[in-house]
């Protein structure tokens, strides 16, 4: 099963049809497939591949950023709608974004605006979990990140952890869910927009050689020996999953410069902004170019209840250069193509501004940027409606969302993993690859 | 087929056991059932004798199984049922089905012995019969078919079938009624009826429909169909018999004849909840759904009626023709509906809405009754096989003492749908192996239970187990209903080592080890447990614990300055070191006034200086509930509703701060005055008790001494078990209930009977909680070992055995300090404190933020992060903490001058971080790898992996 065009799977394609010998034919599926059905048992298995998108940089925008001081501008509605910004033209016949994102606008013939991502989570902590994981909160699971599942089905490239947080693990939801917690992400417990930037420990003390170190290892597997034997719990091999991780990090110079940012020039570093969200991203970069498979970023606070103008004001600017500057450099440099970027927050905010001059919780309709990784350029998806209350054209949920980065990816996201109690979970419940936003 | 081949065989089996019955048929003790009597043996086969077949084992199957789907209380087709004899004498278009004793004039034999080809021949599908299932049914008709007393048929599944055959082969324990009384009052009123079987092995079948039901006196009421209904004023009972048990239902019926009209709250509203209309995805959102917008889960009913009837004039009714209502078309999907059908024109749902605007969609008189409670039955269940199934009610109490059945408009949902899936009628299928637990929504309602599946053919035995305390009891209880097994008890070694960190936060000495592996006394365990509850160190594992969830930290943007910080913390401190119990402690917090450098506690109310976020925190810290949803609309996972937490805040609406002369300092003071409104109806709401009483608050007194007194009190049953629930999980890395802090209706207790028990315990010992811990070490359980067996290995939830539990930060660097002999130094502390110490949640270093020490901010129990991550894998192996530890402590350089061997050194370090001695192949392994002139780099390299291992990060 390739995935290099978006693949719509069969809706209805329960667990029990595909154990079902009379379909092998019908679907198309080898005996090989159906061999390999088998051995997976009742779960649905799909080959994980490798999708247009060979890496993913998740910008998440936690508090629920506005859509009306973004991407979806109503410069025609009444001013109580329309907010205190203009809007203005984009690279996109047609298209205008608020003036908060000028450096985007000229760059907005390489990315994807999807105008019409809907859900119903009105709650900070709930719709974070849906951005987070495709899924609606369930008081029953807990369910894994986007990076969770592609650490999960990749593992580690070029000696790098699969799955990176920067700086700090976003929130509980980034987490590996009902996976091992060998999943999880590797926080960088820095910022890269500090000075003395430094991820710690990734090499080995002064005065311990490499000769050294591996005497040290063996030492180590020998006093490890009996607890592992006598022991088995998910926390213990995740544990031992990291050291394995940080052996390879440890012995890999490649991988240790990845998080180097001196090696990046002031140049560069100017033309991201020497800021957080700049630095933040051009780490991501560095990142992604050499090996990680997953970053996820966050940048700033947009839970702007009061005063929406100066919130946008004080934090636009950086978010607007920052984000032009990473698409045009991962253009510039041929990674756009496999580098999918998602722009997301947790909702939008409602169509009216409130009595504090500013904007409350609003699931109903809000945007998402999407760009590079086998992902269109240059288009618009979707469409709220006059005043941004609803999704007008297209109402993209989160579920399809979902399926179709996985689908960018290379993971069919049907697919089902073992939740405990040998419970098999889907990727994401389903989903459909929105093939309007596929190349 | 396979009903048919499985059919036949079970009653050739029966019938070829004549003489000696396995499965005796039931035997109701009603006159009027003698055919249920066991037939008698065959006689030679040479004179053919008509024999009457049984109808519990033989013809009911063939009936429920063929005929039911289209002729029973659901479907029935050419108006004919066949469910009971009454509707088959009765009979459908064609006339009567059956007349006993009369073969060939009963239509239903001549329907089953057409030719296969005839159009009419029954049962359409699947048909013809086998011979062996006409001739039963001839034989039964023609015998005079008897039918015993109050037996109505269901439908039944080829599983259903199975299970029912091998609960035979069970020992009928009891059976219950649910509900225990029905009152029936007006005319519109209806009770349902489920009889519930408990075998010995405490499996539960729902004998609804197995059973024979009569009414003592028919002209009080009728009963179809398992359902009451209103006839004549008067009491009777209901009589249920199953496997020869019998039980009474008491019923009263009042007012039979008098009309209910239909009411908004309590008739119309429920509709919308259970149809999803006011759900948060549709018109329930904030904007409610194509410009119609619902109170979410009916949290404003005034609201909900004057959208219905005024908002864009009476666009949404029509009382002329209250049919072509709008809001009656989009339910039934006459008019386009982006919610689609609902529900069908004429059903139950339909007729509310229809009947309430024919009566003028009035509002409700003022003095209707308000429902008070729900009660969902049956209790619990222990289902046994995939399929079997269990159908569950729900009964709702008013304010005017009635009760009404709200099955239909209850919203039912399964925590687990893959092991105990629920309809939308509650009837709920057992899956796969696992528990589940069940939620009714009704009105402001939601009520839950507990189900647990197992599969059927289970081998296994109770096992006959110790128990030390009650501890043991419950949670032995619990493991027979899963069919676990609990661990072996741990070793010595093991034990000293986890109650050591559990107690006192440190790894034992050497000699402590020692002792206590010496140690020969049956009851050393116990000993040594009443030991270390009197060391400083667990009174100060236990200030760090309550410090968290007091947000003890410094913020200059809240005013909390370094000072009052400090003396917030000793004020703490002093009281746990000096055993003070939990609800003074609570109530001095609750109730502090004063200067925040006078009187430390008033520091509760600088911390947090919003006071509806103090109103949320009160309930997470002391209630353990999350109340946070409830501000905006009523809770959609719990029984929370806005009125009760504005009700609840008005506790805290009069507290006032001010500043004191040190401008470090403030002043908490009680204003007398002030009200917080409610934000739908903008009025304040009066101080009531979180899911309690309205209490008397006198004029000018404090509000929060009249909270403080209930909040800690046995009148608040949330105060023991949310503290008992802390004091569990701290010992087992997970509460009885987890998260701990997020103790809701749809996040029950594993093992509720143990939580009770705990906080009964609490609640009995002063809220002494030295009291609590010592049942809880001295328990079997908290002895287990992590070593798994076949029937526990899959168990995360019941403490079926010990799970590894990593060390927490603090914990983890104080015991890397203790064994390597180095001394920390944390801001505003002497050199050489521990990490449990820390007054100040800012204070941290790069190691315990990484281990997941909580900075304080929130109470979230998230705080403290226990997750392993490649970032505490590479500080262990490069960082400062081990590296620069082991030199720096000279532990090693210590040993070698004082003249000890490799040998011995590396005895001591293995004593030292793991509580026990190397194995022998360790040991040899470790020897030959060092330098033998110069036997320290390689020692400290030994120590190094020691600090590095799983057995030493981990309590197991």
């Amino acid at each position: 099963m390739k995935t290099n065009t978006c693949l719509e799977l069969p809706k209805h394609f329960s667990r029990r049809e595909f154990m079902h010998v009379g379909l092998v034919g019908g679907l198309g599926l080898t005996l090989a497939d159906f061999m390999r059905i088998k051995a997976h048992g009742a779960q649905k298995y799909y080959d994980t591949v490798e999708g247009p998108a060979k890496s993913v940089i998740h910008i998440y925008l936690p508090g629920g950023m506005a859509h009306q001081e973004s991407f979806d501008p109503k410069p025609y509605a009444p001013l109580e709608y329309r907010g205190p910004f203009k809007s203005i033209k984009t690279k996109i016949p047609g298209v205008h974004f608020s003036e908060n994102f000028k450096e985007t606008a000229k760059i907005a013939d390489k990315i994807t605006v999807c105008r019409s991502m809907t859900h119903g989570e009105a709650a900070h902590e709930r719709g974070t979990h849906n951005m987070f994981t495709g899924y609606k909160p369930s008081p029953a699971i807990k369910f894994p990140s986007f990076g969770s599942v592609v650490s999960h089905e990749y593992g580690s490239r070029k000696n790098l952890p699969p799955y990176v947080c920067v700086p700090n693990v976003p929130n509980e939801f980034a987490g590996s869910g009902y996976l091992s917690s060998s999943y999880g992400p590797f926080g960088l417990g820095s910022d890269p927009a500090q000075g003395n930037f430094k991820v710690r420990d990734l090499s080995l003390p002064n005065e311990i050689s490499n000769d050294r170190f591996s005497k040290r290892r063996s030492l180590l597997d020998t006093v490890d020996d009996h607890f592992r034997k006598a022991e088995k719990s998910d926390a213990l091999g995740a544990m031992d999953k990291f050291y394995n991780d940080a052996y390879s990090l440890i012995s890999s110079k490649e991988a240790r410069e990845a998080f180097d940012m001196t090696k990046e020039s002031d140049k560069v570093k100017d033309r991201y902004g020497k800021n957080q969200a700049g630095q933040r991203m051009l780490l991501a970069r560095r990142l992604v170019e050499s090996g990680v498979r997953f970053v996820s970023l966050t940048y700033g606070g947009w839970d702007m209840h009061q005063n929406i103008e100066a919130g946008f004001n004080r934090q636009g600017p950086e978010l607007d250069k920052a984000y032009a500057a990473l698409i045009s450099d991962l253009d510039e440099r041929g990674l756009l193509d496999s580098t999918l970027v998602m722009l997301s927050s947790e909702f939008g905010r409602t169509p009216k501004i409130n009595k504090d001059s500013g904007r409350d919780h609003y699931p109903r309709v809000f945007s998402v940027a999407l760009a590079g990784g086998g992902i269109t350029r240059g288009q618009v998806y979707g469409a709220s409606d006059a005043f941004a209350t609803a999704p007008e054209d297209n109402p993209l949920s989160v579920e399809d969302l979902a399926t179709t980065v996985y689908d960018r990816i290379g993971i069919v996201a049907d697919k089902e993993l073992m939740a405990p109690g040998d419970r098999p979970m889907e990727i994401v419940d389903g989903g459909k690859v929105i093939k309007e936003l596929c190349v | 087929m396979k009903i048919v081949s499985l059919l036949l065989f079970s009653s050739l089996i029966l019938s070829g056991n004549q003489e000696t019955p396995v499965n005796p048929p039931t035997k109701p003790e009603a006159p009027a059932a003698p055919a249920t009597a066991v037939p008698a043996p065959a006689p030679a086969p040479a004179k053919p004798v008509v024999i009457a077949p049984d109808f519990h084992l033989e013809v009911r199957g063939i009936l429920e199984s063929t005929c039911i789907s289209c002729h029973g209380a659901d479907s029935q087709k050419g108006g004919l049922r066949l469910d009971t004899l009454a509707y088959m004498k009765k009979g459908g278009d064609s006339g009567p089905a059956l007349i006993p004793g009369n073969k060939e004039e009963s239509i239903l034999l001549e329907r089953i012995h057409l030719p296969a080809d005839d159009e009419e021949i029954m049962p359409p599908k699947n048909g013809p019969l086998n011979a062996h299932y006409k001739d039963i049914l001839d034989r039964w008709v023609g015998t005079g078919a008897t039918w015993p007393k109050g037996v109505q048929l269901k439908e039944i599944s080829e599983r259903e079938l199975v299970l029912r055959n091998k609960s035979k082969n069970k020992q009928l324990v009891s059976i219950a009624a649910y509900p225990k009384s029905i009152t029936l009052k007006t005319q519109e009123d209806f009770n349902s009826v489920v009889l519930v079987a408990t075998y010995s092995d405490d499996v539960t079948r729902d004998v609804t429909f197995e059973s024979s039901m009569w009414l003592e006196n028919s002209a009080i009421a009728d009963f179809r169909d398992k359902i009451l209904y209103p006839k004549q004023q008067g009491e009777t009972k209901l009589l249920a018999e199953f496997d020869g048990k019998r039980i009474e239902v008491p019923v009263v019926v009042t007012e039979p004849s008098v009309p209910r009209p239909v009411s908004f709250k309590l008739d119309v509203m429920p509709v919308f909840m259970k149809a999803g209309c006011n759900t948060g995805s549709c018109h329930g959102s904030a904007r409610g759904q194509d410009r119609f917008m619902l109170s979410l889960f009916g949290y404003d009913p005034e609201g909900d009626h004057y959208r219905i009837t005024r908002e864009q004039g009476t666009r949404r009714i029509n009382l002329a023709i209250p049919e072509e209502s709008m809001l009656v078309e989009k339910a039934i999907g006459t008019v386009p509906h982006s919610g689609g059908k609902l529900f069908g024109k004429e059903s139950k749902h339909w007729k509310t809405l229809v009947d309430w605007l024919k009566d003028g969609a009035n509002k409700d008189p003022k003095d209707i009754a308000k429902p008070t409670n729900i009660e969902l039955f049956p209790p619990s269940a222990l289902l046994e096989g995939e399929g079997a199934t269990q159908q569950m009610t729900v009964l709702a109490h008013y304010s005017d003492g009635t009760t009404r059945d709200v099955t239909p408009l209850t919203v039912f949902q399964s925590s687990n749908d893959v092991s105990a899936a629920v309809d939308e009628k509650g009837l709920v299928t057992a899956g796969s192996r696992g528990e589940a637990f069940m939620m009714a929504r009704f009105n402001i309602f939601t009520v839950g239970i507990p189900m647990v599946v197992i599969p059927e053919d289970l081998k296994y035995q109770r096992p006959q187990l110790p128990a030390n305390n009650y501890v043991d009891s419950h949670v032995h209880n619990k493991l027979h209903k899963l069919r676990m097994t609990p661990s072996e008890v741990c070793s010595d070694e093991v034990f000293v080592r986890r109650l050591y960190l559990d107690i006192t936060g440190l790894l034992p000495t050497f000699e402590e080890s020692a002792a206590f592996l010496a140690d020969a006394s049956p009851d050393k365990r116990s000993k040594l447990i009443d030991k270390l509850l009197e060391k400083k160190e667990f009174t100060e594992l236990w200030v760090m614990k309550f410090a968290e969830l007091l947000q003890i930290h410094t913020d200059d943007n809240q005013g909390m300055s370094y000072k009052a910080t400090l003396l917030y913390f000793n004020w703490l401190k002093d009281r746990i070191a000096n055993n003070v119990p939990m609800d003074q402690i609570v109530k001095d917090l609750l109730t502090s006034k004063g200067g925040t450098f006078t009187n430390p506690a008033t520091n509760y109310y600088q911390v947090e200086r919003d006071n509806l976020k103090i109103t949320e925190n009160v309930a997470q810290v002391f209630m353990g509930m999350r109340l946070q949803c409830a501000q905006c609309h009523n809770h959609p996972f719990d029984r929370w509703t806005q009125d009760e937490y504005f009700s609840f805040a008005s506790f805290f609406s009069q507290v006032g701060r001010k500043r004191a002369a040190d401008p470090r300092e403030n002043i908490i003071y009680n204003r007398n005055s002030g009200e917080i409104n409610h934000p739908v109806h903008k009025k304040p709401m009066t101080p009531k008790f979180l899911g309690d009483d309205t209490p008397e608050i006198p004029k000018g007194s404090d509000r929060r001494e009249v909270l403080a007194e209930w909040l800690a009190s046995p009148k608040n049953p949330f105060f023991a078990r949310n503290l008992a629930n802390l004091v569990w999980a701290h010992f087992f890395g997970q509460g009885i209930i987890e998260p701990v802090d997020d103790v809701r209706v749809s996040n029950p207790p594993s093992n509720p009977e143990l939580l009770d028990e705990l906080s009964a315990k609490f609640t009995e010992y002063n809220y002494d909680f030295k009291k609590l811990v010592r049942d809880v070490c001295n328990s079997r359980i908290y002895q287990l070992s992590t070593k798994t067996n076949a029937s526990n290995e899959s168990d995360t939830r019941n403490f079926a055995r010990s799970h590894l539990r990593r060390l927490r930060a603090e914990v983890m660097l104080d015991v890397i300090s203790q064994t390597t002999e180095t001394k920390n130094k944390f801001q505003g502390l002497p050199l050489g404190a521990k990490a449990i110490q820390i007054a100040d949640g800012r204070v941290s270093n790069y190691f315990l933020t990484t281990f997941g020490r909580a900075k304080r901010e929130t109470v979230c129990s998230c705080e403290v992060v226990m997750e392993p991550s490649l970032s505490q894998a590479l500080h262990l192996l490069n960082g400062y903490t081990t590296n620069n530890r082991i030199r720096q402590g000279k532990v090693v350089e210590a040993s070698l001058k004082a003249g000890k061997k490799p040998d011995q050194i590396i005895d001591e370090l293995y004593l030292r971080c793991y509580s026990r001695k190397p194995s022998t192949a360790e040991k040899a392994n470790l020897l030959a790898s060092l330098d033998s002139e110069n036997p320290r780099e390689g020692l400290e390299d030994v120590f190094w992996a020691l600090l590095n291992s799983k057995e030493f990060m981990f309590n197991h």
